[in-house]
C-alpha cells in the first residue's frame, strides 16, 4: 500500500517537475553563450513548450593555476514568466542551486537583487526575476583537487506566469576546459553589479527602529528601516523615485510587509514595517535595499540589522535591572502556581484558615515569618550560586536537585514534616527540640519554615518569565543574583503574606474545627507524594539500588521518629534504650545514603522521543544535511519538562509532526551536573530548564526559543514555522526530489 | 530563444516520450469527453471530507490551487463570486489544495474567504490522477461526471466565458 502510494506520487511529481522532462541541445556553433550540451537544458513544459532555459557558465578566475571559477546558472525566461527570489515573498517558491563541484568549496549564491511582482491584482508581493537572470557563485579547489573538475549543479524552480509550473533541471561540465570569453566575463560582471553591496561602501548608515519586544512566534511588530544620508557629501546614495526600495526577506525571523516611504528631511528617508515575528531567537531585520547614488546609477545594499528582542540573549545586558525586578516578581508569583509547590501551597491555605479567626497581630507575624523564611532561604540560594561561581563552578537554577544527597535531605524533611501533620509527635511535643526541623504545630518560626521549604520545593520548576530573570541574574555580578532572587521570592511569598495581612480575605475562610486535623493528615499524604517524586528523581539519577537505600533511610527516619514520639512520655531508661537503638538504625541506614553513587545509572531518554543526546556538532552536521532540528534541555527533577514532555512533546500528533517534518531531535539531559550543558544553556540566555528550542534548517538561521509552559497547538504552530519558516527549507525538498523523490515525499515542502 | 529551442525540439519529443511511458496514465487520465476520476479526501478545514461523487447530478468545476502559486490565489475570491451565480442544487464548486502544509492554506483562506469546501491533498494523489502538469488546472464536470472543458492557469478575464460554459452545461438538463 505504502509502496504503491509512493509510485502514484512520483509519478505525479515527476509530471510537475520540469513538466514531465527536460532536454539536451547539441552546442551551437553559432550562440555566444555556447555551452557543452550537458551544460544545457530547458524545462518547466506549458503542454509541451518550454518556459525556461539554462545554461552552466563558467569562468576561470585570475588565480595562476585555475584554482579558482568563477561559475552560475544562466536563467532565460519566456516573456511573461518568472522565477523567484530567495525568498519568494507572499507566494511563490524560492529557487534551489545544489552544487557538486568535486575537489572545490563552493561558496554561496550571490543573489542579485530582485524585482517585485505585485500578483493577485495587488493582493500579493512577490520578489524574483524576470527574462534574463544569472545565479553566480565561485567555486574554489583545493590543493588535493582532481585534474579533471567537473561541476554539477542541480536547478529546482517554480515559473509562473497566469501559471505555475515547477522545474528541476540538472546541468554538469568541465571547468577545466572553459575558456575566457567576453559575453560570459560580461554576464558575470552585469550579474555582479547587481549584488547587494555592504550600506557603508555607499556612505549610509542603517537602522531598524523597532522596539523590544517578546520572542514569541506570531508577535505583531511595526516599526522602520531609517536610512541615514550623508550630508555635505556629494556621492551620497538617495531614494530611487518610484521604485520599491525594500525587499525584506525572512531570514532572520521576521515576516514583514513595506508599508509607506517618507523623506527624513535630510536627504535620507525612512521605510515603514510591519508583519509578525516567526519567533527566532536574536532576530534580525534582513533583506535587500535598492537606490540610487549620487551619480545617478542604481545601486543594492544589504540590510542585516539586530532587531531588539527582550527575552534574547544578546539583549540581556539592555534589559535592565528594573525590568528584570519586575519579571523576577511575576515569575516568583506564577511559582505559586507550579506543581512543585503545590504541598506546600496545600499547607499554608490550612495555615490560613487557622489563623484567619485569631488575633490579626498574630496573623500578620505569620505572614511575615513566611516572607522571611522565603527571603531567606532565597538569599542561601543566591550565596550559594555566588560563592560556588566564586570557587569556578558555575551552576543554574535547580541546581541542587542534581546532587542525590541535597534530594535525600529534602526527602527526609519531608517524611518527618508528614510523620508531624499524622499526629505522631503533634501533642505536647517539646517545640524547642524539634524547632530545628520546623516541625512545631503553631507559632511564626513553623511559617519561617514553610518559607524556606517553598523555595527549596519551587526550584525544580520554572515558570513564564522567570527564565528570563533568571538568566539575566546569572549573567550579572553578585549584587544582581541577589536583587533578583529576592524578587523571586517576594513574588512567591506575596500570595499568602496579603492574605495573612488582610482581615477582610480572612474573613472568608471556614473557621477551624474538628476537620482540621483530618485535613492536615490528608496533607501529610500530599508530602509523601512528593517523597515519591524525589525517590523517582534519585532511582533515575542513581539507580534502583540507591533508591532502596533512601527508602531503608527514610523507613528508619520514620521508625525512630515514631520511636521518639511512643517512648517520650515513658521512662527515662526506655527513652534512652531507644534512642539508641534509633540512632544505630539511623547510622546503618544512614550509611548507604551516603555512599549512593550519582554516576550509577546511565542516562534514560524516552523511548517515544528517542533523541539523540545533544552536540552542537552534530546539531550543525543536521542542519547542514538540510534537516530542521528540534533541541530541548531537560532535567528529571525538573517538574515542568516533565509536564511538558508527558502532555505535549510524547503526544502522538506532535511526534507524527516531528517526524513528517524530517526533524533531527536532541535531548540535554541536565539531570546531573554537566558543564556543557549548561555552558549551552548559557549560550541561549538561560541558566535553567526547561528550554525548547527549533532550529530551522537554513543555515545562520537562528533557532525558535519556544516558552517554558508548552501547548500542543502552539508547538504544532511552531514546527510548521521552522519547517517552512526559510527559504533554503523549500529549497532542500524541491533539491531532494529530482534524486530521490521518496525522500522528497517524506520531507516537508511544498511539492 | 524560441528559435534554438525549436532546433532541439527533436530531441525534447524524444526524452518526453520516454518520461511519457514513465507517467503511464497521465495522457489518458483526465480530458475532455472522459469520466472525471473520483476521489474523496479530507476537508481543509477540517470539517467533513470532500467527494467528487456526492455531487453526482450537479455540474462541477474542481480546481486544483496551492498557496505557492499566485494565480491560483487570484482565482479564488473570482471562483466564489461565479458560485453566487448560480443554484446550489445545479452547480459546485470543489477544490483540492496540494500545499503539503495544510496550514499554508488554512491561513490564506482566513484572508481570502470562499464559500465552497476545499479538500487537502498533500501527497499529491488526487492532481496525480487528473494528470495535472501546471497550476492552477481545473475542470468542469456535467451532472453526469464526464469533462467538459480544463482550463489551465487563471486571469481575470477568464471568468466570462467559464460562466457562459457553466451556463450551458447546467441548462442541460439530461443526468
Amino acid at each position: 500500500m505504502e509502496l504503491a502510494m509512493s509510485k502514484m506520487n512520483r509519478r505525479w511529481l515527476l509530471a510537475l517537475l520540469g513538466g514531465a522532462s527536460f532536454s539536451l541541445r547539441a552546442a551551437a556553433a553559432t550562440d555566444p553563450l555556447a555551452v557543452p550540451p550537458s551544460a544545457w537544458a530547458e524545462g518547466a513544459f506549458d503542454r509541451g513548450n518550454p518556459r525556461v532555459e539554462a545554461r552552466l557558465l563558467a569562468l576561470p578566475g585570475d588565480t595562476s593555476g585555475r584554482g579558482e571559477f568563477r561559475i552560475g546558472v544562466l536563467f532565460d525566461l519566456d516573456p511573461g514568466w518568472h522565477l523567484y527570489w530567495r525568498d519568494p515573498g507572499e507566494s511563490g517558491l524560492a529557487t534551489a542551486l545544489s552544487w557538486s563541484v568535486p575537489g572545490a568549496s563552493v561558496e554561496p549564491i550571490a543573489w542579485p537583487a530582485p524585482a517585485a511582482f505585485r500578483e493577485s491584482e495587488g493582493l500579493f508581493t512577490t520578489y524574483g526575476y524576470q527574462g534574463r537572470v544569472l545565479l553566480a557563485t565561485r567555486a574554489v579547489f583545493g590543493a588535493g583537487a582532481p585534474r579533471q573538475r567537473i561541476a554539477r549543479v542541480r536547478a529546482d524552480l517554480l515559473v509562473c506566469e497566469v501559471e505555475c509550473i515547477p522545474a528541476s533541471l540538472a546541468l554538469e561540465r568541465r571547468l577545466d576546459t572553459a575558456h575566457e570569453s567576453g559575453d560570459v566575463r560580461a554576464l558575470f560582471e552585469a550579474a555582479a553589479q547587481r549584488i547587494p553591496i555592504p550600506p557603508a561602501s555607499l556612505g549610509i548608515e542603517l537602522e531598524a527602529g523597532f522596539a523590544a519586544h517578546a520572542a514569541d512566534a506570531g508577535t505583531s511588530i511595526s516599526g522602520s528601516l531609517a536610512v541615514r544620508s550623508c550630508p555635505g557629501e556629494e556621492r551620497c546614495a538617495r531614494l530611487s523615485p518610484g521604485a520599491p526600495v525594500f525587499f525584506p526577506d525572512r531570514r532572520g525571523g521576521a515576516e514583514l510587509e513595506v508599508g509607506g516611504v517618507e523623506p527624513d528631511g535630510a536627504g535620507g528617508f525612512r521605510v515603514a514595517l510591519s508583519g509578525r515575528r516567526t519567533g527566532f531567537l536574536e532576530p534580525r531585520l534582513t533583506g535587500v535595499l535598492a537606490l540610487v547614488d549620487g551619480d545617478g546609477t542604481p545601486q543594492v545594499v544589504e540590510v542585516d540589522l539586530a532587531l531588539p528582542d527582550a527575552a534574547s540573549a544578546a539583549a540581556a545586558d539592555a534589559l535592565g535591572l528594573a525590568q528584570a525586578l519586575v519579571l523576577a516578581l511575576l515569575g516568583g508569583l506564577l511559582l505559586n502556581l507550579m506543581p512543585c509547590v503545590l504541598p506546600v501551597l496545600a499547607l499554608k491555605a490550612v495555615a490560613i484558615a487557622e489563623l484567619a479567626h485569631r488575633r490579626r497581630g498574630e496573623a500578620v507575624a505569620h505572614g511575615v515569618a513566611y516572607l522571611v523564611g522565603v527571603l531567606a532561604s532565597m538569599a542561601s540560594l543566591a550565596a550559594v550560586v555566588v560563592a560556588l561561581r566564586a570557587a569556578g563552578t558555575a551552576v543554574g537554577w535547580g541546581f541542587q536537585f542534581q546532587e542525590p544527597l541535597f534530594v535525600a535531605t529534602l526527602a527526609s524533611v519531608l517524611v518527618v514534616f508528614a510523620i508531624n501533620l499524622f499526629g505522631v509527635f503533634e501533642i505536647g511535643v517539646d517545640t524547642g527540640r524539634l524547632a530545628g526541623f520546623g516541625a512545631e504545630a503553631a507559632g511564626s518560626r513553623r511559617s519561617f519554615f514553610d518559607g524556606l521549604l517553598a523555595v527549596v520545593l519551587a526550584t525544580p520548576c520554572s515558570a513564564p518569565f522567570l527564565g528570563t530573570a533568571v538568566g539575566f541574574a546569572f549573567a550579572g555580578r553578585a549584587p544582581v543574583v541577589f536583587a533578583v532572587f529576592l524578587a523571586i521570592g517576594v513574588g512567591l511569598a506575596l500570595p499568602f503574606a496579603m492574605v495573612a495581612a488582610s482581615p477582610g480575605l480572612a474573613r472568608w475562610l471556614p473557621r477551624s474545627g474538628p476537620w482540621m486535623p483530618k485535613l492536615r493528615a490528608g496533607l501529610g499524604f500530599a508530602l509523601l507524594a512528593t517523597v515519591v517524586w524525589l525517590l523517582w528523581i534519585v532511582g533515575r539519577s542513581a539507580g534502583a539500588d540507591a533508591m532502596a537505600s533512601l527508602l531503608g533511610w527514610l523507613l528508619a527516619l520514620g521508625f525512630a521518629t515514631w520511636l521518639f514520639a511512643v517512648l517520650r512520655g515513658g521512662s527515662r531508661v526506655a527513652l534512652h534504650a531507644g534512642g539508641s537503638l534509633a540512632i544505630l538504625l539511623l547510622l546503618a541506614a544512614g550509611v548507604g545514603v551516603v555512599k549512593i553513587d550519582r554516576a550509577a545509572a546511565p542516562p534514560q531518554p524516552a523511548a517515544s522521543r528517542s533523541p539523540r543526546p545533544y552536540q552542537a556538532a552534530a546539531i550543525a552536521e543536521e542542519r547542514r544535511a538540510g534537516r530542521p532540528v528540534f533541541a530541548y534541555f531537560t532535567a528529571d527533577w525538573c517538574l515542568t519538562c516533565k509536564v511538558n514532555e508527558r502532555v505535549v512533546l510524547d503526544d502522538a500528533e506532535v511526534q507524527g509532526a516531528l517526524s513528517r517534518a524530517g526533524f533531527a531531535v536532541f535531548e540535554a539531559d541536565w539531570t546531573r551536573r554537566d558543564e556543557s550543558i549548561r555552558a549551552e544553556l548559557a549560550r541561549f540566555g538561560r541558566s535553567g530548564v526547561p528550554l525548547y528550542l527549533l532550529f530551522p534548517a537554513a543555515a545562520g538561521a537562528p533557532p525558535l526559543r519556544l516558552p517554558e509552559l508548552l501547548s500542543k497547538g502552539r508547538f504544532l504552530e511552531a514546527l510548521r514555522d521552522t519547517a517552512q519558516g526559510g527559504p533554503r527549507v523549500r529549497e532542500v525538498t524541491l533539491s531532494s526530489a529530482q534524486t530521490s523523490m521518496d525522500s522528497a515525499l517524506a520531507s516537508n515542502g511544498d511539492l | 530563444m524560441m528559435g534554438r529551442r525549436f532546433r532541439s525540439r527533436r530531441g525534447a519529443a524524444a526524452l518526453a516520450l520516454a518520461t511519457g511511458l514513465l507517467l503511464g496514465t497521465q495522457a489518458s487520465a483526465a480530458g475532455v469527453g472522459q469520466k472525471a476520476p473520483e476521489f474523496t479526501a479530507p476537508a481543509l478545514d477540517g470539517a467533513k471530507s470532500v467527494s467528487l461523487g456526492a455531487h453526482r447530478g450537479k455540474v462541477v468545476y474542481l480546481d486544483f490551487w496551492a498557496s505557492w502559486c499566485p494565480p491560483c490565489l487570484t482565482s479564488l475570491p473570482q471562483l466564489e463570486e461565479l458560485r453566487k451565480q448560480f443554484p446550489s442544487d445545479q452547480f459546485q464548486i470543489l477544490a483540492v489544495n496540494v500545499d503539503q502544509d495544510p496550514e499554508k492554506a488554512r491561513k490564506f483562506l482566513e484572508r481570502t474567504k470562499v464559500g465552497y469546501p476545499s479538500a487537502t491533498d498533500p501527497k499529491g494523489r488526487i492532481p496525480e490522477t487528473f494528470g495535472i502538469e501546471t497550476m492552477p488546472t481545473s475542470f468542469l464536470i456535467d451532472r453526469r461526471g464526464v469533462i467538459r472543458y480544463v482550463h489551465h492557469g487563471f486571469r481575470k478575464g477568464d471568468v466570462a466565458p467559464l460562466r457562459e460554459r457553466i451556463q450551458k452545461l447546467v441548462a442541460t438538463r439530461d443526468k
